[in-house]
Formats: structure tokens, C-alpha cells, sequence
């Protein structure tokens, strides 16, 4: 009945639901972006016999003896013409992947938009329209894990406080604003003057700091509910801590939690693109929209890099905004029934 | 020859730490000092006005709250200071149902989890022996079968309580401490709970400590009553005992507070009305508490505090002077 309320609520917000319609679309094309832009055909006959490049090596030397047995460079014009002599080639939209480099552009990278490369190409000339692809889903992916974890240990660590209040509270308060006020920065880029970082270390520091985020409103749930009659009537009957927590109170801190969750999801991509745009963030190469930013403040001449990076990043987070609010008001009780 | 003892509480001490100024603080002394025996089988009424330590002292009693000094027994065993570990077989023998019944059920959870929660904590039996129990409990107090996939927000109040009670009765405890379980209830539903609570009882065998601030009904379910004044009890007896013939002038104020049902007597009846207020438990009076509104305090009142005392009619007096009877 309540759900059904938030349902209505969410779907009688015209901007929230055009906004998840939009960014479940970029997603799905994000994850699918090995089928979108790609530098191997989706799909290629050669003598009769089919092959999918797209998940299997196969050597170039099938192609034809003077070729050498190194997995197959589908972009290159002889190893194209040997296929085409005796088969066909399916390819995907855009013929390239985040790291192919486009031959021929007709100008000096970064080339203009083109029929070709409909966002033209970025500094080492690559496409900009496959890298943004690429990008997207990275930037999703990073964010989405970021934010789950944050979330799962922010309330492990809010429920805790709040439900044992008294010094556990206090010590645990302290150590939160201390370790909030640590420069995460610096860190950061002394941890990258060390090693260089990958998704999983820089996923696991940033972890670090941002788990904070979601305690402060989960400790406060936890303060008000521990005191409450039905979780009083829980430890009579014997049950044990960690089910009341979980099983009790949990649930009904979930509402607090779930309206902030796009807002966090916002907020560690930003997080990931700033730090690319500093140098800090994915090992270089890798499709990243910070680094697009960084490539556009370098190439001023080349204005199609700035606006793409522009409409894409901040086209991204305003659908993550719009959405959270959408989920927030739908969860207000205030709001209409 | 008394029935044997179920729970016993010796000198029970519960001070809370209210606000901090500096480096003094302020201890809140709710619980000073009750010693209270409760036998097998019977109803000890526990009354006395708001404030006075009447829930605190049933939560220190079923171990929700720590006890600052003191020792409570359950069944012999000490159980002052058990662990939460050591504490959670106990539970099972020892129950609680609260005040309200709005707030005391989960919202979140249908009326078949409520009721099956403490089975599954404490592993009584397989799943369809945990259906089979609650099924046979909804009856018993007297709600349908249907009602068990409701939501407590289904309900009436009358209803959600006896949810807490098919709860509190789940494991088959032995003692039931009942925290003011009708105040909240519509008058005509007070009964209706009450005399279910007198059917289990009957054919159960349990043993309830029932707290409460409507002396009716105390009178109508308790065999013994204790009254409790600003953190002590300040006298214990059998009901009839206590209600006809008070000795004590805290006791004797408190019963004549109850309102008379027949006109008629009226102007027989003389109520007693205390002058001020009830002293802050932070800082009691000295002597006996009561003596600032009682009208026989004497200067060894003031100096000296009564001990709760035997009287050759089984009750217990905390007084200097009480009343004759």
C-alpha cells in the first residue's frame, strides 16, 4: 500500500521518470559497448566458416599465409581485402574501440567531426564519440560499485553507533571527524607518485573517505528506533543484537538510506572525473570522461572536445539529480497520497 | 504454608546520569532501594502515580536495563549481573508485555512474524511446529486466524495487544511482567484485556507482576498489591487488606483518589488530597520520602527512614506512624 503510494508518487513526477528513462538507456548502451564501438566485426564468414571477433583471438594468419599468426588487425586494408575476397564482415556502429587509433582523420589530430567520427578525434586521434562510450560505462560502473560499498559499510558502521549510543557514539563520532578531515587529495597523489593506480585501488581508497556519507543518517535512525517500544520488546524476548539491528530497525531506516543513494552515485562520479581531469585517476588511456575534459582545456582550437565532454558529463549527472529527487519526494510522507 | 518464590529482588538500586554540568552530575535515584518477592502463581499489583519507578523497576526485573546495586533471583538463580548470553534461556522464562501497543509491535512485520519472532529466536521446533504454535496462540487470545497476515496498523488497540500478549505467551514463560498493559486501552477494552489476562493466567499458571496506575483493576486482577512512592515501595499486603484497610498514609491518600461508583456514598467517602507536588527523584526529601505531604510527619520522620516492616496481618509498612487499624 505504502509502496504503491512512492510508486505513484515517483511515476506522477513527469522529470524523474523521463530522467531514469533516459539514463537506464545511456546505461544499457554503456554496457554494451564492446557491440557499439568496436575496432573487430561483430561478426565475419571467411571460407564458409563464421567467426565473432568480437569474443574470440583469432590469429591473422587464417586469413591467408603471408599473414603472421598475431591476433587479427581487422582494420588493416590488406587483411580487410584478404576477408572481403572470400566472405563478408559485419561491424558494429562505430568502427572503433576507446583505443583504436583512427588512420587517414583528413586533418591533424584532434580532427573535426567528420562522417566518419561523428565527434571527431581526440589528441592522439582516437575517436571521441567511442571513448565517451567507453567513458560512460566506466564512469557508471565505478560509480555504481563505489556507492553500493560506501553505502553497505556506511550503514554497518552508522547502525553500530547509533545502536549502542553512549561511548561507543562518542569515540566513534570523534574518530568519523577526524578521519573527515583528513587532505584525501594529498593522499591521493602521493598514493599515485607510489603506484599507479588502477579501478581496484582507486576504488578502495576512495572507499576509504567515502563511506562517511550515509552514517551520520543512519546513526541518527538507529538513536531514535533503539529506544523504541517494539525493539525494548524484541530484547525481551531474547533476540540478538544483530537481528534487532538488521531485522528490526534496519528496514525501517532503508527509506533514508535509498533517497540518498543517487545523490552518492552522483557524487563518486564526479569524484572519478576530477580526479582523471587532475591525472590522478585511471591509469592513462584508459576511456575516462575526466581525462575528455583535460584533453578539451588542452585543445582549445578543438571546441567539439569541450562540448562533448560538457553535454556528456554534465548531461549524466543531471539525469542522477533528477532522479534522486524524484525518489526523494516520493518517499516524503508530507507529499500527496 | 506461601506458594514457592518465583522472583526475587533484594535492595534494587537504579540511578541514571542526567546531563552533565562540568565535572558534577546529576543522578536520578529512580529505583532506591525495593526489595520485592513475588511467589508462584500469584498477581502482584504494582501501583503508585507516574514517575514513581513502577517501569523502571519492572525493566530492571526482566534485565532490559542494567542494575546499578542490588541482586534480583529467578527461580533461585541470580540473574543481577548474567551476560546477554547467559540472560537469553531466561528470557524465554520471563516475558514482558508494554504500555502501548501502537508502539511495541514493528510496523514493518505481519502479525504472523510478531508472534512467531520469539520461536524462531529461541529454535522451538521446525517451521510448520512454529505455524501449528501460532495458529493455536492467535486463538487463544482470541483472534482469528485470518488476522495472521495483517499488518499491526490493521488493528485496534484492544487487537495489538493481544498480539503482545500471543507474544509474550509464545515460549510458555513462567512470569509475565505486565508494564501498565490496558492504560492506553478505551475502558471498555481495559476489561476485555484484563479478564483475558485472568483466563490465561487460570489455565496457564503464570505468574504476572502487573504495573499499573488504575487502583480498579489492580483490584480486580491483583492477589497482592505493592505501592511504590518516589523510587520505593511503601507497603505490601493482599489486596483486600490493602484496599480496606491502608496503614499506611501515602496508601491510604492514593486509594481514596478512586472514584466511587454509587452516588449514595459520596458524602460518606472523604478524599484525601495531598498538598504539593512529588518531589524530584534527583533530589529526595531526607527521612521518610513522603513526609513533606503527609499529615502525621513527626521529626522522626524527617530524620529517619522507615524500614519496610512485617505486621502480624502479613503486611509489610514503611512507616513510622501508621495507621491504626
Amino acid at each position: 500500500m505504502l509502496w504503491r503510494r512512492r510508486l505513484g508518487n515517483f511515476t506522477a513526477n513527469r522529470r524523474g521518470i523521463v530522467a531514469l528513462v533516459l539514463f537506464v538507456l545511456v546505461a544499457l548502451i554503456s554496457l554494451a559497448a564492446p557491440l557499439i564501438a568496436n575496432d573487430r566485426p561483430l561478426l565475419l564468414a571467411y571460407r564458409g566458416q563464421i567467426y565473432a571477433p568480437v569474443i574470440e583471438d583469432i590469429p591473422e594468419s587464417r586469413f591467408g599465409a603471408d599473414f603472421l599468426p598475431t591476433e587479427a588487425d581487422y582494420a588493416n586494408p590488406q587483411v580487410r581485402g584478404a576477408i572481403l575476397a572470400h566472405g563478408w564482415m559485419i561491424w558494429p556502429p562505430i568502427p572503433y574501440s576507446y583505443d583504436s587509433i583512427v588512420w587517414n582523420a583528413g586533418a591533424s589530430a584532434p580532427a573535426p567531426p567528420s562522417g566518419r567520427d561523428w565527434l571527431g578525434t581526440d589528441e592522439v586521434s582516437r575517436d571521441v564519440l567511442a571513448r565517451v562510450i567507453y567513458g560512460l560505462r566506466l564512469a557508471l560502473l565505478f560509480g555504481f560499485t563505489l556507492s553500493i560499498a560506501a553505502s553497505v559499510i556506511g550503514i554497518l558502521a552508522g547502525a553500530v553507533q547509533g545502536f549502542y549510543g553512549g561511548l561507543v557514539d562518542l569515540l566513534f563520532q570523534r574518530f568519523i571527524e577526524i578521519w573527515s578531515g583528513m587532505p584525501q587529495l594529498f593522499l591521493l597523489i602521493i598514493l599515485a607518485s607510489i603506484i599507479a593506480p588502477n579501478f581496484w585501488i582507486l576504488l578502495i581508497f576512495l572507499l576509504l573517505f567515502s563511506w562517511m556519507s550515509l552514517t551520520g543518517v543512519v546513526r541518527a535512525e538507529f538513536l531514535r528506533a533503539r529506544k523504541l517500544d517494539y525493539v525494548r520488546a524484541a530484547q525481551a524476548l531474547g533476540v540478538r543484537d544483530s537481528r534487532i539491528m538488521f531485522r528490526h530497525i534496519l528496514p525501517n531506516a532503508m527509506i533514508a538510506t535509498l533517497t540518498f543513494l543517487p545523490f552518492i552515485l552522483s557524487g563518486s562520479v564526479t569524484l572519478l572525473a576530477s580526479l582523471d581531469f587532475l591525472g590522478f585517476g585511471m591509469p592513462p588511456g584508459a576511456p575516462s570522461l575526466g581525462e575528455l575534459v583535460g584533453e578539451a582545456r588542452n585543445n582549445l582550437q578543438a571546441p567539439w572536445l569541450g562540448a562533448t565532454a560538457f553535454i556528456v558529463l554534465g548531461g549524466l549527472l543531471l539525469l542522477l539529480v533528477f532522479i534522486g529527487e524524484a525518489v526523494r519526494d516520493a518517499f516524503d510522507p508530507r507529499r500527496g497520497r | 504454608m506461601s506458594p514457592p518464590v518465583l522472583l526475587q529482588a533484594h535492595d534494587l538500586h537504579k540511578h541514571f546520569t542526567i546531563g552533565r554540568r562540568g565535572l558534577s552530575r546529576q543522578i536520578l535515584r529512580a529505583v532506591n532501594g525495593v526489595s520485592l518477592t513475588l511467589y508462584q502463581g500469584e498477581t502482584l499489583g504494582l501501583v503508585g502515580e507516574s514517575g514513581c519507578g513502577k517501569s523502571t523497576l519492572g525493566r530492571c526485573l526482566t534485565r532490559l536495563y542494567d542494575i546499578t546495586s542490588g541482586s534480583v533471583h529467578l527461580d533461585g538463580q541470580n540473574i543481577t549481573h548474567a551476560s546477554d548470553a547467559a540472560m537469553r534461556p531466561l528470557r524465554a522464562r520471563m516475558q514482558m508485555v508494554f504500555q502501548d501497543p501502537y508502539a511495541s509491535l514493528n510496523p514493518r512485520r505481519r502479525v504472523r512474524e510478531l508472534v512467531a519472532e520469539p520461536l524462531i529466536v529461541h529454535k522451538r521446533g521446525s517451521r510448520s511446529e512454529i505455524r501449528e504454535r501460532v495458529a493455536r496462540l492467535i486463538d487463544q487470545v482470541g483472534l482469528l486466524p485470518d488476522h495472521l497476515e495483517r499488518f499491526p496498523h490493521e488493528f485496534s488497540g484492544g487487537q495489538r495487544q493481544r498480539i503482545g500478549i500471543a507474544r509474550a505467551l509464545a515460549l510458555n514463560p513462567q512470569l509475565i511482567v505486565a508494564d501498565e498493559p490496558v492504560s492506553a486501552l478505551d475502558v471498555s477494552v481495559q476489561a476485555q484485556i484484563v479478564n483475558l489476562l485472568m483466563d490465561l493466567q487460570d489455565q496457564l499458571g503464570l505468574t504476572y507482576l502487573f504495573i499499573a496506575h488504575d487502583l480498579g483493576i489492580v483490584r480486580q486482577i491483583a492477589t497482592r498489591v505493592a505501592v511504590m512512592y518516589l523510587g520505593g515501595i511503601v507497603e505490601t499486603g493482599p489486596t483486600d487488606l490493602i484496599f480496606t484497610r491502608p496503614a499506611h498514609h501515602y496508601t491510604k491518600a492514593l486509594i481514596s483518589a478512586v472514584p466511587v461508583p454509587d452516588p449514595r456514598q459520596i458524602d460518606t467517602h472523604q478524599r484525601i488530597i495531598l498538598s504539593g507536588d512529588l518531589p524530584s527523584p534527583m533530589n529526595p526529601p531526607s527521612g521518610c520520602r513522603f513526609h513533606p505531604r503527609c499529615a502525621a510527619a513527626s521529626d522522626l520522620c524527617r530524620q529517619v527512614e522507615p524500614k519496610l516492616t512485617r505486621q502480624t496481618d502479613g503486611r509489610e509498612t514503611a512507616c513510622h506512624h501508621p495507621i491504626d487499624q
